[in-house]
């Protein structure tokens, strides 16, 4: 089990930035567009006790390469340092937040999550909404919705105090989907990222045990998707084995990445 | 894949991956496609989205898209570009 110096606080820095990249320029094909895509942080600083950091810990003993799942009534606190109306209630897709034990040593415990949460930026009523029919459909949304957030914990265990805090949407064009009350948009934003300072871990951890990072955020995606047990491959890759083997060559083509969130 | 991606794969060195990246690229139908192709790149199955059966229920699709990929993982082909609605086996579940 791993207990956090409560009484310890930590400094978390928001950073928003604005959408740099759209395949339809919906941000900004209206004034009414431009001011409600005009993001920035709710708060750009937020001071956190160190028990608020129990969200990302398990419940019970867990070995390095566990996963388990995280209440996302106590995760979606920290996103609304980003704006008010975090919710883990997504309209479509896969739901949920997980963590896995990513690496352990006598003194250290470093933890991965990924959250899948969006963003109600205004709401109004659905002037098309008749009674009877679907209730989601009574109010329409205008949504953000990233891909996903990644983050990184890393605990003292001696002292209990967080190290190092991290949570961010990863930094591919496109990573954000857009909705302005029913038209949406694939867009980019380079960072939008949570972090805490300043980090007080050692540079050179002697993990006792250990999995890499990229086998840690493959544990996770396959609690949100049953498809990520396929080995996918590149084209290239694929092509060649296509060849070799004589069997046909089975490709799926999406306007978006299936692996998120983020169309 | 994404469809973005292939724009450059069309124009690789690789004349093979070139050839694969354009038979994709110019049967691609918006937005989520699923094609077989022989291994000299001949189309075998061309199965989009917008036709597979319209099952009203989201879980007899999500049913299908894993048995399409099952299968694809099999090195198998399953082709359901000729079901009805009527015609649509049992699935498991």
């Amino acid at each position: 089990m791993i207990n956090l110096n409560n009484s310890a606080s930590l400094e978390v820095h928001a950073h928003w930035d604005p959408i740099a990249d759209a395949t339809y320029n919906l941000h900004k094909d209206s004034p009414e567009n431009i001011a409600l895509f005009d993001l920035s942080p709710n708060e750009p600083v937020r001071e956190y006790k160190g028990d608020a950091f129990n969200a990302f810990l398990p419940a019970s003993t867990v070995t390095v390469g566990d996963v388990w799942e995280l209440d996302l009534g106590s995760v979606i606190p920290f996103l609304s340092q980003f704006h008010l109306g975090a919710t883990g209630k997504l309209r479509h897709g896969q739901k949920g937040a997980f963590a896995c034990l990513r690496a352990l040593s006598p003194d250290y415990a470093d933890i991965t999550f990924r959250i899948h949460a969006e963003f109600t930026l205004a709401t109004r009523p659905n002037p098309d909404w008749k009674p009877g029919s679907d209730r989601r459909r009574q109010v329409d949304l205008a949504r953000f919705i990233p891909s996903q957030y990644a983050g990184r914990l890393l605990i003292n265990l001696k002292t209990g105090d967080i190290c190092d805090f991290s949570l961010a949407l990863p930094p591919r064009n496109s990573n954000v989907d857009i909705n302005d009350f029913g038209y949406a948009d694939m867009v980019f934003v380079p960072r939008m990222e949570l972090l805490a300072t300043p980090t007080k871990a050692s540079d050179d951890i002697k993990w006792r045990d250990v999995i890499a990072a990229k086998e840690a955020r493959s544990r996770l995606e396959l609690k949100f998707y049953k498809f990520a047990e396929i080995n996918w491959l590149p084209l290239e890759v694929a092509v060649a084995e296509a060849e070799a083997t004589q069997r046909p060559l089975h490709a799926v083509l999406t306007w978006g990445a299936l692996d998120d969130e983020s169309c | 894949m994404l469809l973005r991606d292939l724009s450059e794969l069309v124009n690789s060195d690789a004349a093979r991956v070139s050839l694969f990246a354009k038979t994709l690229k110019d049967h691609f139908v918006y937005p989520v496609d699923i094609q077989v192709l022989s291994p000299e790149a001949e189309m075998i199955i061309h199965q989009p989205d917008s036709k597979l059966p319209d099952s009203k229920l989201r879980d007899d699709r999500v049913q299908r898209y894993l048995m399409l990929l099952t299968a694809a993982a099999n090195g198998e082909v399953i082709d359901f570009s000729s079901e009805t609605e009527e015609s649509m086996p049992e699935l498991e579940t």
